[in-house]
């Protein structure tokens, strides 16, 4: 797994690569804290380059999402490709994250 | 669709039609005032005419007008089910058949036509022309076959899943077991994650969350349940199935509301609470917090489960079956083959690459095509029950021809069974059914001096196991007479003389040519017995089974698999090449050992816990050059009831195979029966286990 | 194309078997592949070199060499099966034939062909179509439905094994 920060006024892209299961959870859960920290308004994560995702990961999402609405700030997944490893394993598991793919404004 | 193939699937149609008319006819005889038999006659022949002038088969409409006006006579009560009638009926199916098969039926024709009139007497022509055409005016087309896939009617199950919070640490992968639940039917899943904390408190590798599911499946609740077997002991589960409440017009679709509490969520009082808002039940169920909007998503799910079963039994009603030739089933199948073995090809790739992008592509494509085969393959599968009702024609002929009256009483008629299987079910029955009347039933006389009643049973049920489809045809006969059949069994030197082993001596019905009947009649007897349909069960994989009861009667079990396209095979290796052995016939893999080994050449044994089994060197039955000089491996086979080992140099795995056909050129190749290919594009040949014990031990 | 001329000249696929040059009439072959693995058959026929996968096929292969009583050669990058299409009582199939090497396709007109001599041949004049002489040397021109015909190939089983063997492999 490879998880990249970009900052940038207003808001913060988080991208990661590869394998985000549970045992990449703890590493995923420091980044997505960082991500937090950084005050932000918005974070927004580009997952397509996922490749293989479990319940453990969705749930941080949740989570992050969560922590993020608390302090009146906001979640967005850039686009992911219909299909996606992300949004199958959600599907199948009942966890609704269509909802932060749409109409978030983002800048390109 | 041109005219020519739809001449052709009229033809086949047709076919099926006049068997059901056929079956419905002998039950009708005997049971002369179910008025469902005569509208069943009626609809059949009426299907007949309608369709057969719309194709061009004029004189089978028109022939088939009038006696479909009779059985319309008889249906409105002018004429009673007599025996006449019955023949009538009989010798019109066969009329149509001839005439279906191009001929012109002839003095039978007319013979037929001159029956009805002499029924009809005067006036009554008129009659039956004025009640056909008020039929057509309010019957129109008759409702088509219905087919349901799946064994039990379909049923929802609610589900709510709480995995103890260390779930993850034993290894469980959740995607998997909700994957596994998806495929018992429609699922709706729903995570409940209220519960699931901010990030400053989150332990990441805990779970905080839970399931509400809701499950439309044609399984049992067991079912359901063993897919959560292996974290039984980490979680709270309750299964609980939905009662689908059956009202004048249906299946009663129940409010959001009642599901909630049925489901516990909310009290009868928060019901009228909410209800005083006169919005939208779920949304002010929701502000009001009185219940989760997850609790709500689930319990929607649920009503339009039971909304979707209960249109489904309404349609089911009008029916949407449609006819495709076998031709083309057979074809797709063909590329749903190529398709399986191109996606293990694909398999074996993928788990070169270790970035992944490309394995978990093709786990999903494996899951696809594994799905696709299923489908495709559950089209070939139909219901027994025409096929079945075929045989009422001839249990009555039988009766005839014997002088013995008897009665066939067919049960499981919905069990399913692939197609071409069935085709070739047909001899083996019709030669058990023969036998059954001529060897099994006592005469009247006997029966009435032995209490039983005069009317001999002939019974075929058929029952899904598994994998696997079980046919039984029973009588209620004299049963197996042992001492004969030990006697002719010792005549013929098959057993010794001291064999009390009685399963061993009803084996012996199985030798080829055995025979205890005295007198050979028309009907069986002729030398050919039950080892030929043992033969012709054994080339489907299936396998025949026999229990008697002196007096009461007998019983034959036909084992017959699903289908025949695919199979789990054992793989294994010798000589450098690659060979299936049916997983069905497998007993176990042992060492091959220095002791069995010494014996050498083709009577070497093994003593195997005790019990001696031969052992055959496949390399001498497939020709095979040299040795190998590793240890080699003994599969223990079952064939004909007795164990056997194959000596083969290695054992590589079980694995689901596609059976391809062996070209014309080679199938008298007997070690043989088919050929498959591997995930590298090579060939291997499934052996034939039976044949190369016989050839071998020559049993 | 010349479409005149083409009345009048046949296609044949030109191959070598044991340093001689034989043709197949071009409209039955199917196709043309290089050596594949082979899986053996347990048969006493012992041309019978086995079967291949042909797109998911399973097709018998042929060794022409042993077919025709001729020493047996190793295989080389230039050995070639050859697909041929084969009508047998009214049912379409496929055979395949190993050869050494294949040459091509040769046009010859009607009258470079002539009857094969009754004697002094190696094979069996019986499946032999003609005998053409092409840049210098003769070539066999082989009738492909007779050199396939040998009763034992189409031996099948009895009646019922038949017919039951023919749905278990879903033909």
């Amino acid at each position: 797994m490879n998880i990249q920060i970009a900052e940038s006024p207003g808001d913060l892209l988080l991208s990661i690569d590869g394998r985000a299961g549970i045992d990449e959870s703890d590493e995923l859960a420091s980044a997505f804290r960082k991500a937090l920290e950084s005050g932000a308004p918005l974070v927004r994560l580009a997952l397509s380059g996922l490749s293989a995702v479990d319940v453990s990961f969705l749930q941080l999402l949740l989570s992050l999402e969560l922590s993020l609405s608390r302090g009146g700030r906001s979640l967005a997944l850039r686009p992911l490709p219909a299909g996606h490893v992300l949004l199958q394993v959600a599907d199948l598991l009942g966890i609704n994250v269509k909802r932060l793919l749409a109409s978030k404004t983002e800048s390109a | 669709m041109n005219f020519e193939d739809n001449q052709a699937l009229f033809i086949e149609e047709a076919r099926d039609r006049l068997q059901t008319i056929e079956g419905s006819l002998v039950i009708l005889e005997k049971q002369p005032a179910d008025m469902d038999l005569v509208n069943e006659v009626f609809r059949g022949l009426h299907t007949i005419k309608g369709s057969g002038s719309m194709f061009g088969f004029q004189s089978v409409a028109d022939f088939t007008h009038h006696v479909e006006s009779l059985f319309d006579e008889v249906r409105s009560g002018h004429f009673p089910v007599d025996s006449r009638i019955i023949d009538i009926g009989l010798r019109s199916v066969d009329c149509i058949s001839l005439l279906l098969a191009g001929g012109d039926g002839g003095e039978e024709r007319l013979g037929i036509l001159s029956a009805i009139e002499g029924l009809e007497g005067d006036g009554a022509g008129e009659r039956v022309s004025r009640a056909v055409r008020a039929a057509e005016a309010e019957e129109g087309e008759p409702r088509p076959r219905v087919t349901a896939p799946g064994s039990g009617p379909e049923r929802i199950f609610r589900l709510s899943f709480r995995p103890q919070k260390d779930l993850l640490h034993r290894g469980v992968r959740l995607e998997t077991l909700f994957r596994e639940l998806s495929s018992l039917g429609s699922c709706h899943v729903t995570a409940v994650t209220e519960a699931v904390p901010e990030l400053g408190e989150l332990e990441p590798s805990l779970l905080h969350m839970s399931w509400l599911i809701t499950i439309s499946t044609r399984e049992d609740l067991e079912a359901v349940r063993s897919v959560f077997i292996f974290v039984e002991d980490y979680c709270e589960l309750a299964i609980s199935p939905v009662e689908l409440g059956a009202g004048e017009e249906g299946i009663m679709v129940p409010k959001l509301g009642e599901i909630l509490v049925d489901r516990g969520f909310l009290q009868d009082s928060d019901v009228e609470e909410i209800r005083q808002e006169q919005k939208p039940f779920g949304a002010v169920a929701i502000d009001k917090g009185k219940v989760s909007a997850e609790h709500v998503e689930a319990a929607l799910a649920e009503q339009a489960m039971v909304r979707t079963i209960g249109s489904e039994r309404e349609s089911r009603q009008e029916a949407a079956t449609i006819r495709v030739r076998k031709e083309k089933l057979d074809g797709l199948m063909d590329l749903v083959g190529e398709l399986v073995i191109l996606q293990a090809m694909m398999e074996q790739e993928a788990k070169k690459d270790s970035a992944g992008a490309f394995a978990s592509l093709s786990e999903n494509l494996g899951r696809l095509s594994a799905d696709l085969r299923d489908t495709s393959m559950s089209m070939r599968i139909v219901p027994l029950q025409e096929f079945f009702m075929g045989f009422q024609r001839l249990v009555r002929d039988l009766s005839a021809q014997v002088g013995k009256p008897l009665r066939l009483e067919i049960s499981g008629g919905s069990t399913e069974l692939d197609k071409n299987v069935i085709e070739l079910l047909k001899d083996p029955l019709v030669h058990i059914i023969r036998n059954s009347a001529d060897h099994g039933v006592e005469t009247p006389e006997l029966r009435s001096r032995l209490g039983k009643a005069p009317v001999a049973t002939i019974s075929i049920d058929a029952r899904q196991v598994g994998p696997r489809v079980e046919i039984s045809i029973a009588d209620d006969g004299a049963g197996l007479d042992m001492g004969r059949i030990r006697e002719r069994a010792v005549e013929k030197g098959l057993i010794g003389a001291g064999e009390t082993d009685e399963e061993r001596i009803r084996s012996m019905v199985f030798e080829p040519g055995f025979s205890t009947s005295e007198k050979t009649t028309d009907i069986s007897g002729r030398g050919v017995g039950l080892d030929v349909v043992k033969r012709n069960l054994e080339r489907l994989r299936g396998e025949v089974s026999l229990s008697s009861e002196e007096g009461r009667g007998a019983k034959l079990t036909l084992s017959i698999p699903l289908t025949l396209v695919i199979i789990d095979g054992l793989l294994v290796m010798i000589g450098g090449h690659n060979y299936v052995i049916g997983l069905n016939q497998v007993q176990e893999c042992v060492d091959m050992t220095a002791s069995a080994r010494g014996a050498g050449g083709r009577d070497s044994m093994l003593n195997l816990r005790g019990m001696t089994i031969p052992i055959i060197a496949l390399r001498e039955s497939l020709m095979i050059d040299g040795d190998y000089d590793g240890l080699a491996r003994l599969v223990i086979v079952n064939s004909e009831g007795a164990s056997v080992g194959l000596e083969v140099d290695a054992v590589v795995g079980r694995k689901q195979v596609v059976i391809k056909p062996l070209s014309r050129a080679v199938s008298s190749i007997k070690a043989v029966s088919g050929a498959t290919i591997l995930g590298d594009g090579s060939v291997a040949l499934i052996l034939d286990v039976a044949e190369i014990v016989r050839a071998r031990i020559g049993r | 194309m010349n479409e005149l001329r083409a009345t009048e000249q046949s296609q044949y696929l030109r191959f070598h078997l044991a340093g001689r040059s034989y043709a197949f009439d071009v409209l039955k072959v199917h196709e043309v592949m290089s050596l594949v693995q082979i899986t053996p058959l347990p048969s006493s026929m012992d041309f019978l070199a086995g079967v291949i996968n042909l797109r998911g096929s399973v097709i018998p292969v042929v060794d022409l060499h042993r077919k025709f009583g001729m020493s047996a050669v190793d295989n080389t990058v230039d050995t070639s099966i050859i697909i041929v299409d084969l009508v047998h009582e009214g049912e379409a199939t496929l055979i395949g034939a190993l050869v050494d090497a294949v040459k091509g396709v040769m046009r010859c007109e009607k009258k470079d062909l002539e009857a094969p001599p009754r004697f002094g041949m190696q094979l069996n004049s019986n499946i032999v179509h003609a005998i053409a002489k092409k840049d210098g040397e003769f070539v066999v021109i082989l009738d492909t439905e007779r050199v396939f015909s040998d009763k034992e190939l189409w031996l099948v089983r009895d009646e019922l094994g038949q017919d039951a063997g023919k749905a278990l492999t879903g033909a």
